[in-house]
């Protein structure tokens, strides 16, 4: 999930406020229902409403150092868990569900997983979703104006990738298979349409029974695709300099720029601009910065922040142990700040940057005065934070 | 080297965290360096000059004059400065970190049929010199050029060397000029590596080209334990990248045929024997460096350790016949599938039952994300 993927809600931000809730930037919303449930599984949810409070509430993937699975809520602001939920396979990213009839969150399996969990906030039901057989996920999901989810897929039996919309009360409906004519589709995100999903096509074939290898390097071929979800169709699509750039993970602003990260294939003695700005009309621009820079985190990026009010992104580099910053106007390296392991990122309540560490420490970073610069961190015990991490605001209904 | 060796070896995050701080891991930092990382680098440099010295001194006769005893011996170098690149170049921190150097000496794996096109355009030029031949680029340096020029096609006889089919239009001196730059300038590398660990103590090398941000200056033991999980780090790294790249690649399990090609060292014939060396040597980094604190906790999961190293060395020594050759065999194929199976469990072994022991944490969007 990423902080603002609901299009069509220009007036979220207004709505928020409305309903009296205290953070300021951009973060998924789900409102509180009431309880209407009291079994196990409504408390599992129940631990997770706790934190309705915290304006720094970040949910995501995680493992403990004994490589047991969960996911979990953690509130930053105190230093404290609010949820933690064993699960039996490693998941990835989360999308936030937030309509007028729903209150979920998705969490979505990593490659070659098949599953998805579903935790339904206002029904306090936790309900496991599969892909069909065949099929496994990529750990991606986002959501449309209409509040269908969207995730990418590998139809693997056949070797393509496909955009799958599922809808319904806990999207039991499969409404719409997309043919993207690519293999590997990854992170998505909508535009402003909120019809538009610009997806990033990774180009890695997979197949569950290799199950973390990547089986076609010499032939891939990655893309960045755009795809109208109501005509069903890819309307637009470009590949990066070098087919072995494996279009991953993204990020769009509210003028539709959108950041797309790569990670290299290639010979290691090879280098290319890991991170890329893509407009339709204008296609990829690679950012600019150092050889040195590029070098350093070697052929890998994690994820992808946009920062809309300072005009700018910020890149996890775990490979290299850094984050790096660049500007959105320009398009040219700002800074690096040195972090272990980072992973996920995503805007606290004040508008700086939570990096989550496999090291386990969440970092907060200020952008405010021209260079990166450490606020404050939690290193949060028997942790390994995973890829993606997201921050929820929990409205009371 | 590529990615996944790189990304699971030194860059990668391994951080000390709070248990490191029970076991003192200065004197196993200091042993390994001491009696590993500086006698191997200073191997390399040796094993390296006399390459050096056997490709001049065969290039230095005129094609008529040139002896098969020259022309071996300078095939002989080569083998032995591979095998003593095999005692280091695991080792992804220290001076090696600072630009690429360790491309001057061998990149692998590399694109097929690089260093053969770029070879064939630098023979058809009738200007070649040692500047031109750097500018060509890694494909053709050190162990990886060298090993093309002096192994491919010519099987071991100087005559095929000078005829070989594979360069119809080589002059000897062309030829030479080439095999004298790759070797040269990875001699010069190797002696850099080798002083740079000399001159410097034994920590500093550890604290270049790796994040150890959890380790406190003021606080030597911290340091030390930060630098024995690189150390161990890039032990797990280079087992997992046996198993990934010397023989995942080859075996290509996932599709029809194997790939033998992909093997290291496929001209020479001697993937192997890379691997054999490799082993010996992490067997003994983890004899010096961890077995004293895997034996005080555990002392069966030590012996399964060595167990686990022993049975490898067992199962290679009875390969008959190179990688090359035993995949053509379904057989050999299957064989070798075997073998990376075993190195598979033992990469495991160690990583998820010895390395909760010494305290480590192995990076994780570093080492596995996606």
């Amino acid at each position: 999930m990423k902080k603002d993927r609901f299009p069509g809600r220009s007036d979220r931000r207004a709505f928020l406020k409305l309903l009296g809730v205290l953070a300021s930037y951009p973060a998924a919303s789900i409102s509180i229902a009431r309880a209407e449930r009291n079994d196990e599984q409504g408390r599992l949810l129940d631990d997770f409403l706790v934190g309705a409070t915290s304006p720094n509430l970040v949910i995501s993937a995680f493992d403990d150092f004994s490589g047991q699975h969960f996911i979990g809520a953690y509130d930053e602001s105190q230093s404290r868990w609010v949820a933690r939920v064993a699960v039996s396979r490693r998941y990835h990213a989360c999308t936030c569900r937030n309509t007028d009839d729903h209150n979920q969150l998705v969490f979505v399996a990593r490659r070659p997983g098949n599953q998805a969990i579903l935790l339904n906030l206002a029904t306090r039901r936790v309900v496991e979703l599969a892909a069909p057989e065949g099929r496994h996920f990529f750990g991606h999901a986002a959501i449309d104006r209409d509040g269908t989810v969207w995730f990418t897929e590998n139809d693997y039996q056949n070797n393509r990738g496909l955009l799958v919309g599922r809808a319904g009360e806990e999207l039991e409906q499969q409404v719409a298979s997309i043919d993207l004519e690519g293999i590997g589709p990854h992170e998505l995100a909508f535009l402003s349409d909120g019809i538009t999903a610009v997806v990033g096509l990774g180009g890695i074939e997979t197949h569950p029974d290799f199950p973390r290898k990547k089986l076609n390097l010499d032939t891939m071929q990655s893309e960045i695709l755009l795809v109208n979800t109501e005509r069903r169709e890819v309307v637009h699509r470009d590949q990066p300099p070098n087919p072995q750039l494996s279009l991953r993970h993204l990020d769009r602003n509210e003028r539709d720029q959108i950041v797309i990260a790569a990670q290299y294939q290639g010979p290691s003695y090879e280098q290319f601009p890991l991170v890329y700005s893509y407009h339709s009309e204008r296609g990829l621009q690679a950012m600019d910065a150092p050889e040195q820079v590029w070098r350093s985190m070697n052929q890998y990026i994690a994820s992808v922040q946009i920062h809309t009010s300072n005009n700018e992104v910020l890149v996890t580099c775990p490979r290299s142990n850094a984050v790096h910053r660049f500007s959105l106007t320009t398009l040219v390296w700002l800074d690096t700040y040195k972090l272990a392991d980072p992973g996920g990122v995503c805007l606290d309540s004040q508008g700086n940057y939570l990096v989550s560490c496999g090291t386990g420490k969440i970092v907060c970073l200020s952008s405010n005065n021209g260079r990166l610069t450490l606020e404050r961190e939690s290193r949060v015990g028997d942790t390994r934070w995973d890829n993606h991490m997201d921050r929820v605001v929990f409205a009371k209904a | 080297m590529d990615l996944q060796r790189l990304c699971s070896a030194v860059f990668v995050s391994l951080i000390t965290i709070g248990q490191l701080q029970a076991a003192d891991w200065t004197e196993s930092v200091s042993t390994v360096t001491n009696d590993v990382i500086r006698p191997g680098y200073q191997a390399l440099e040796a094993s390296f000059s006399k390459l050096e010295s056997s490709a001049f001194g065969f290039c230095a006769k005129s094609p008529a004059q040139m002896s098969e005893i020259d022309y071996l011996a300078v095939r002989e170098a080569w083998k032995e400065a591979i095998l003593a690149w095999m005692q280091v170049s695991w080792i992804q921190f220290g001076p090696v970190s600072s630009g690429t150097p360790r491309f001057d000496i061998q990149i692998w794996p590399i694109r097929k049929g690089i260093t053969h096109k770029t070879v064939q355009r630098l023979l058809k030029d009738p200007e070649l010199n040692a500047e031109k031949v750097y500018q060509a680029g890694v494909s053709i340096r050190g162990l990886t050029g060298s090993e093309y020029l002096l192994f491919s096609g010519s099987g071991g006889k100087l005559s095929q060397y000078q005829q070989d089919a594979v360069f119809p239009d080589l002059s000897i001196s062309n030829r030479c000029l080439i095999l004298k730059g790759a070797v040269s300038n990875a001699s010069k590398t190797a002696e850099q590596l080798a002083s740079a660990w000399q001159s410097e103590d034994v920590i500093t090398p550890f604290t270049r080209g790796v994040d150890m941000l959890d380790s406190d200056p003021k606080d030597p033991s911290k340091v030390y334990g930060s630098a024995a999980s690189v150390l161990w780090n890039a032990l797990l790294a280079e087992i997992e990248f046996i198993q990934l790249r010397k023989l995942e690649g080859p075996l290509n399990l996932h599709g029809k045929k194997a790939k033998p090609t992909q093997s290291e060292s496929w001209r020479s014939l001697h993937s192997f024997d890379n691997i054999q060396a490799q082993l010996g040597l992490l067997r003994k980094v983890y004899q010096l460096g961890f077995e004293e604190v895997v034996k005080t906790k555990d002392t069966e999961l030590n012996k399964r350790v060595l167990s686990g190293f022993e049975g490898l060395s067992d199962q290679l020594k009875r390969f008959e016949q190179p990688i090359k050759l035993l995949l053509k065999d379904p057989q050999g194929r299957a064989d070798i599938a075997k073998f990376r199976d075993q190195i598979q469990a033992q990469y495991i072994l160690m990583r998820s039952d010895v390395t909760p022991i010494t305290g480590f944490v192995l990076g994780f969007n570093a080492n596995d994300g996606d």
